[in-house]
């Protein structure tokens, strides 16, 4: 544009004022962030497994592998409906906090940005389309499970191409020349955060193999078991190289941002030895969870520590933007909306006990009939 | 240009909102009504023992769930998405005004999602009653979260006491809530007996002559309801948007006159076409139906969004993100002076390629978010054949010449640049186009 200095382009934010204490955005933005990843990798990383199952299925003429693809392929609708639902709140959250960066990229890379919609309507239908032929006792479609996952890894592959560019407003100005028809791909962090994201994926579909191994024990304790170390093996060793992509993302990113992980500050260096720490901790209780045979302690744990893991590596990707945006940020005016904001709490737990009342009578159900899940 | 500007070839972003937006709320409205007419159905078919009642409920729900789950849910997202790419500004100062609103109908709306997944998939595997429970809190939390986001749909047209006291409850609770939440209502309804018909015509006749009346009552029902609705809506509307409807903009009134035509004509085509004579109701008239409601729908929101002009917040912001406040700052220092996203801030306006390239600028600015260059409202064909002075002219009183445009803001400048940019589209013509008249003009002369 006219101007040199990129800190000129960021847009006003208006002189609406904020309708809450911006800490409690943050909070709530991080929170429904994390609700939002798990069920996301799942869909994710379980579509590639259901690939990888089946595939293994027919080559080793395995059955186990085969019911595995089933399984999952039931599972997988599932997980994307709940990860939309929670997706909606950080992206409601965002624009609260970062509207101003978050526009400017997404108008940026808009015909991707908005292609997301309707990838998304195609791969979502595609995995309920497995998901009704194995109701009806139809073998998966190749095809489809194929189509599915790879729509969902260029779905990912545009958020992550938007995050980093909402945190780089020096690459706008060369973006916008292009007039919206092409993406960040000048970033170099851009391909290791988001190979982390994607193993990130896959590993977290391992702990939920798991899951999905402790419910089949109960009526088959030869395939539950089966499940239960085909899913922790998956988690260790995709997470063994989780590491590897974990620090060259760290040594991509740009001196002064890596620098907050690394001592520069306290809080984000805490974040990473912690998060570091938990996914050792889970790695462990998930090989226990491998070789006992009541494995239903160790591998509960290990997932609590899989999910603080998440935890603190949400935390540290808000670090990250904070840090990132903080030369730019300017400061809200705060005009609490009390009354909205309290109902708003108020629902959201009434909410949170309907839902669990739903699953419990799921679960229950389940339980007495005693039918499959797959 | 606060924010960069989204080019949409040929089909304009406003057109393209209006597309995702149609279709979102052909199946929105159709999954709150649905839920009432699932779960009312599942339970009189519980209360007389009607085995074939229930079962046509059960495969009405797996349509119902993979329309409404899968495209429902995500074109809604889908209308986020488009308004952030096409009015950041305006969608910003939504989000600000009613994130706890919005968190609200996420709270709602992730306990329909939830609802519909169990109502969906523990046919047989719970107590009847139970599972009916599911069936109501899938419909009332389905119907709270229309209630939620009807206060942010019509505050954009109907700030009112918003404007002066900023309060969130006089937005939220805008002249136009309640009349818009009648006709919103009326139409999930109504969606909820077109549907059905739509499932009901593949039935076996026997049961065909059951469902498909019942599910016309539901229609038929709803048109009073919705034309209720539209006539106090109508008279809450600003003076300038009811005059753009009684034909200030003749596509508009033609538009208006088709949405409350199509919504009339349905009752009589379901009185007779599935009423009366159910046995014959085919899956090709289920389709008709369906095809109706869409256009109904299509052109209601049409009209709904058409009526707003030239505003895309009543009073505050223009169409095209320009604050109402700020015209005066902007005529005085210039729009691309203000302006963050453009290339070209300073100019010649003697050297024709400068002044060109500020033209463009200012039409991406101030034009674009309505106008198109060569496709829907398109500028080019709309200033064909005018001169250059004549468009400099025109363009001073732009929101004269089409009440419903915004006025043109900048400096004396700018406004030549513009002039000149619109010009160059159609470039020079000949005097008269057509080539016959031309040679008679000639021979006249003689
Ligand atoms: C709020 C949306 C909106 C904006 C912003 C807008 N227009 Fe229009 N304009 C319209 C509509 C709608 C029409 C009617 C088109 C028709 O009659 O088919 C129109 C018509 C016109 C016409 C034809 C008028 C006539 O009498 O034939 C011209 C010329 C025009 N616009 C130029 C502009 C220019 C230049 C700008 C930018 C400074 C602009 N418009 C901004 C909506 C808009």
């Amino acid at each position: 544009m006219a101007s040199p200095n990129p800190a000129d382009l960021i847009p006003s934010a208006g002189n609406i004022p904020l309708p809450g204490p911006e800490w409690l955005f943050h909070a709530l933005l991080v929170f429904t962030f994390i609700l939002h990843i798990i069920p996301m990798n799942f869909v994710l990383g379980g579509g590639v497994t259901t690939l990888y199952a089946e595939i293994m299925g027919s080559r080793r003429n395995d059955d186990r592998f085969r019911r595995l693809a089933r399984g999952l392929a039931q599972i997988t609708p599932y997980a994307t409906a709940a990860a939309i639902t929670t997706g909606i709140a950080p992206l409601l959250f965002v624009q609260v906090l970062y509207g101003q960066y978050f526009y400017t990229s997404s108008v940026l890379i808009g015909s991707f940005w908005i292609s997301v919609i309707a990838l998304l309507i195609v791969g979502y239908y595609g995995l309920y389309r497995n998901s009704f032929r194995v109701k009806h006792g139809k073998s998966l479609s190749m095809w489809t499970a194929w189509g599915s996952s790879i729509i969902f890894i260029v779905i990912g592959f545009i958020y992550s191409n938007n995050m980093t560019l909402m945190l780089t407003p020096e690459k706008w100005r060369d973006l916008y020349a292009a007039g919206g028809h092409t993406l960040n791909l000048s970033e170099p962090s851009l391909y290791p955060r988001y190979l982390h994201f994607l193993v990130g994926s896959i590993a977290v579909s391992g702990a939920l193999v798991v899951a999905y191994g402790l419910f089949a024990w109960k009526k088959d304790d030869g395939y539950g078991r089966w499940l239960v170390r085909a899913g922790a093996f998956q988690f260790i060793a995709v997470t063994g190289a989780q590491f590897i992509v974990g620090f060259t993302f760290l040594f991509a990113l740009r001196e002064e941002w890596r620098m907050i992980f690394l001592g520069g500050s306290v809080y984000a260096t805490g974040l990473l030895l912690a998060g570091l720490t938990f996914a050792v901790v889970s790695m462990a209780l998930f090989l226990i969870a491998a070789l006992r045979d009541r494995p239903a302690t160790p591998a509960i744990a290990g997932m609590i520590a899989l999910a603080l893991t998440i935890t603190f590596m949400a935390m540290m990707r808000d670090a990250l933007r904070r840090h990132a945006l903080e030369p730019f940020v300017t400061s809200f005016n705060v005009v609490p909306q009390t009354v909205v904001m309290t109902a708003f709490f108020v629902l959201f737990v009434a909410a949170l006990a309907i839902i669990g009342w739903m699953v419990a009578i799921v679960l229950r159900a389940g339980k007495s009939t005693g039918k499959a899940s797959d | 240009m606060n924010y960069p500007f989204w080019e949409v070839p040929y089909l304009g972003g406003g057109m393209l909102i209006g597309l995702i937006a149609t279709l979102h709320v052909f199946v929105s409205h159709f999954a709150v009504g649905g839920g009432l007419f699932l779960a009312l159905m599942e339970r009189r078919s519980y209360r007389n023992n009607d085995t074939e009642l229930l079962s046509y409920v059960k495969k009405h729900t797996n349509f119902f769930l993979l329309l409404t789950v899968v495209f429902g849910a995500v074109s809604g997202v889908g209308i986020w998405f488009s308004i952030g790419l096409v009015h950041p500004e305006a969608t910003s100062l939504l989000i600000r005004t009613f994130v706890w609103a919005w968190a609200i109908e996420w709270v709602f709306f992730a306990v329909e999602i939830a609802a519909l997944l169990v109502y969906y998939s523990t046919w047989d595997k719970l107590a009847p009653k139970t599972h009916n429970l599911v069936g109501w809190i899938y419909f009332v939390s389905s119907f709270m979260s229309l209630i939620v986001i009807n206060g942010i749909l019509t505050f954009m047209l109907t700030p009112g006491k918003w404007l002066e006291t900023g309060s969130f409850f006089d937005a939220f609770f805008n002249p136009t809530y309640l009349p818009s939440l009648i006709m919103r209502t009326s139409i999930t309804l109504a969606l909820a007996g077109v549907y059905a018909m739509f499932t009901g015509s593949f039935e076996r006749e026997a049961f065909k002559v059951r469902i498909i009346p019942h599910a016309s009552i539901w229609l038929m029902s709803a048109v009073p309801l919705l034309l209720v609705g539209l006539w106090w809506y109508f008279q809450m509307i600003p003076p300038l948007s009811q005059h753009i409807v009684k034909g200030g903009a003749p596509i508009v009134q033609m538009f208006a006159a088709l949405s409350v035509f199509f919504s009339a004509i349905v009752f009589p085509f379901a009185y007779f076409l599935a009423y009366r004579y159910p046995r014959y109701f085919s899956p090709a008239l289920g389709v008709l139906f369906l095809i109706m409601a869409l256009g109904a729908t299509a052109v209601t929101e049409w009209v709904r969004e058409a009526v707003r002009k030239p505003y895309v917040i009543y009073g505050v912001m223009y169409s095209n993100a320009i604050y109402k406040n700020d015209l005066a700052r902007f005529q005085q220092n210039g729009f691309l002076n203000e302006a963050k996203w453009t290339t070209v801030r300073e100019f010649d306006p003697n050297d024709r390629a400068q002044l060109l390239a500020a033209g463009e600028q200012m039409f991406r600015g101030q034009c674009g978010h309505c106008h198109t260059t060569d496709g829907f409202n398109g500028v080019k064909p709309l200033v064909y054949g005018w001169g250059e002075p004549f468009l400099y002219e025109q363009i001073g009183r732009l929101n004269e010449l089409r009440r419903f445009m915004p006025p043109f803001v900048g400096n004396d400048e700018e406004r030549r640049a513009l002039a000149a940019w619109l010009y160059e589209l159609n470039g020079e013509i000949p005097p008269l186009s057509d080539a016959k008249g031309a040679r008679d003009g000639v021979a006249e002369s003689r």
